[in-house]
């Protein structure tokens, strides 16, 4: 497969430090995105240093492991204990955890690792689908079904995060695949992007621009509508697949979350 | 803008002109009432109308001025002169590490390693005040006539450090990986040192036969650095120094500075001593100077393309979903055709 990205970190208009991150590493496939938390000094470091031994991790996995999706998972587990450790290690990032949400393209597919309440968007055709499960209060709420999944969305629990690496000596992410077809647009993004946008608006500017415009535009929106978060995204687009793959792709929207 | 004899602020003479940067000229000058040497940086009128740098020079007067360390050129005063923006620093008799470099080509390695501790000094100070410079290089380390090295040039400094803006500033043969980015921290900082002790040794940056930025902005995010092949304990500090992942790197200007101590040509050097460096002026001529080594504004990394190896058809799952295809036809076949027959 054949592909375009580009990634984009802003500190936003409001805040005084970006605890935001990303990281592309095109050899190996990785576009990740991850917002720390945590006091002082302590968020901004557990988002890059996250994203630096994902990084480091999966080069080694994917030598070792003929499946990248296994590849993928031990890579994101050995990460979640780096960074526990990392983070008890000091008291200075004592309490210092990350969202983290990796996608791998390797061999003709996609394969996402995830915890927290960043995204993934995967513009397919004329419909938006979502492909993570936030990590929020908002969503367990779904799941004991006290509010209907539209509703988790824009509820006001939807802020509060229960998984983040940095937690547990040991998180495991929520994993997702499927087959890569040709035109599909993938999109990372923290709740500090998206949180501005409509489903329809961000269906219509991933449809309507390329990779970089396609960032610098939300970018510039969401700092004029409040930009009251660092905001992080990661645009890629897929510019040539095989036709099998491509096939296959279709046949599996089906059982993704459409939103649009 | 010839300033030369005038009296600028009501009591700083302008005597000669010493040095000229991308936005301003620095002047040797007199305070006329103590008779104190200064040296005086005028930003060029034509930089004053461009708000941003007006920002910059504003900035490295305020940050600059809070800063007291035996490394780092004090800053007395600051002024506007009609129109004119400038800046009263210490003056320092000797000269930039770049002009040193230029006659000399490269310097010896405990020259190298004390010009490089001293660097490292006067930054474990700055870090440790928040402030990262993000602009280390030898155009900005002044070395006067007892070896001691001055740190210049905060004009880009900015207190904390991340900050994902939309142009990086600096110079791209000095930045770190992640500088290309719009991203600098303290670690950042020590990259650059890193790449300045590799050419203080070698006589040129790691990548400098790089053709254009944009080769130059590819191999600084890709390729390993040469060895120099001087010394093995050298080679292996430079190698963490200049990994392209900040957490590889040294993580503070002190574990640096530690680093090179434990080299047996830094024997009887302590964290902060200055050795005399000898100025052979004129004695080789200059050296073509680098066309890059200004600071500037970078462009960020364009929308990037990537190719990964596709799968081939899965003909394994084809043919097993074939067979069992045929078997489950065949088979009702079968069936229909025995209860037909029945």
């Amino acid at each position: 497969m054949r592909g375009k990205f580009y990634g984009i970190t802003d500190i936003g208009r409001v805040r005084n430090k970006n605890e935001d991150a990303y990281i592309i590493n095109p050899f190996t496939g990785l576009f990740a995105i991850a917002d720390g938390l945590g006091s002082r000094k302590a968020g901004d470091f557990a988002s890059n240093y996250a994203l630096e031994i994902l990084d480091l991790e999966l080069q080694k996995t994917l030598k070792t492991e003929r499946n990248p999706k296994i590849a993928l998972l031990k890579a994101f587990l050995n990460t979640s204990s780096a960074v526990f450790q990392k983070t008890t290690s000091s008291l200075e990032l004592k309490g210092a955890m990350t969202t983290l949400t990796a996608l791998l393209l390797s061999g003709s597919k996609w394969y996402i690792a995830h915890v927290g309440d960043t995204r993934a968007y995967l513009l397919r055709g004329k419909h938006l689908y979502l492909l993570t499960e936030d990590d929020t209060k908002a969503q367990l709420m779904v799941k004991q079904k006290l509010i209907k999944p539209h509703e988790a969305l824009n509820h006001p629990a939807r802020n509060i995060l229960v998984r983040a690496l940095g937690s547990k000596p040991l998180v495991k992410p929520h994993m997702y695949e499927g087959y890569i077809s040709k035109g599909d647009k993938f999109l990372l993004a923290s709740d500090g992007l998206y949180s501005y946008f409509s489903f329809r608006e961000l269906f219509d500017y991933i449809r309507k621009y390329e990779p970089k415009p396609l960032l610098e535009k939300l970018r510039d929106i969401a700092n004029e509508r409040g930009g009251e978060d660092n905001l992080t995204a990661v645009a890629v687009e897929i510019t040539d697949a095989p036709l099998y793959s491509t096939l296959l792709a279709h046949f599996q929207s089906f059982t993704f979350r459409r939103l649009i | 803008m010839n300033l030369l004899g005038k009296t600028i602020g009501g009591k700083y003479k302008v005597l000669e002109q010493i040095g000229s940067g991308g936005m301003a000229v620095v002047y040797r000058g007199e305070h006329i009432y103590l008779k104190k040497p200064v040296a005086i940086k005028v930003m060029l009128p034509s930089f004053s109308e461009k708000p941003e740098l007006v920002q910059r020079f504003l900035q490295e007067a305020e940050m600059a001025s809070k800063l007291d360390h035996p490394n780092i050129v004090k800053i007395f005063d600051f002024g506007d002169e009609d129109g004119l923006l400038y800046l009263v620093m210490q003056y320092i008799d000797g000269d930039t590490l770049e002009k040193i470099l230029r006659y000399r080509g490269k310097l010896s390695l405990r020259e190298a390693i004390n010009i490089t501790l001293q660097v490292l000094s006067a930054l474990q100070y700055a870090h440790e005040k928040g402030l990262v410079h993000r602009d280390i290089k030898p155009g900005n380390v002044m070395i006067n006539k007892e070896g001691r090295a001055y740190l210049l040039d905060f004009g880009i400094a900015v207190l904390g450090g991340s900050g994902g803006e939309k142009t990086a500033v600096g110079t791209p043969e000095y930045m770190a990986p992640e500088q290309f980015r719009g991203r600098a921290d303290r670690r950042s900082d020590l990259y650059s040192v890193g790449v300045m002790l590799y050419e203080m040794l070698t006589g040129k940056t790691p990548f400098q036969d790089a053709k254009d930025i944009y080769e130059l902005q590819h191999r600084i995010l890709r390729d390993p650095i040469p060895p120099t092949g001087i010394d093995p304990e050298i080679d292996a500090i430079l190698d963490k120094a200049l990994s392209k992942l900040p957490s590889q790197r040294f993580q503070s200007a002190k574990e640096f500075a530690d680093a090179l101590l434990s080299i047996e040509e830094a024997k009887g050097m302590e964290y902060n001593t200055s050795i005399p460096v000898e100025n052979t002026e004129g004695k080789v001529g200059e050296k073509e100077s680098g066309m890059r080594k200004i600071t500037q504004f970078v462009p960020l990394p364009e929308e990037e393309e990537f190719e990964i190896e596709d799968k081939g058809f899965p003909w394994r799952l084809f043919i097993i979903l074939v067979v069992l295809g045929i078997l489950i036809l065949g088979g009702s076949l079968g069936i229909l055709w025995y209860i037909l027959h029945k």
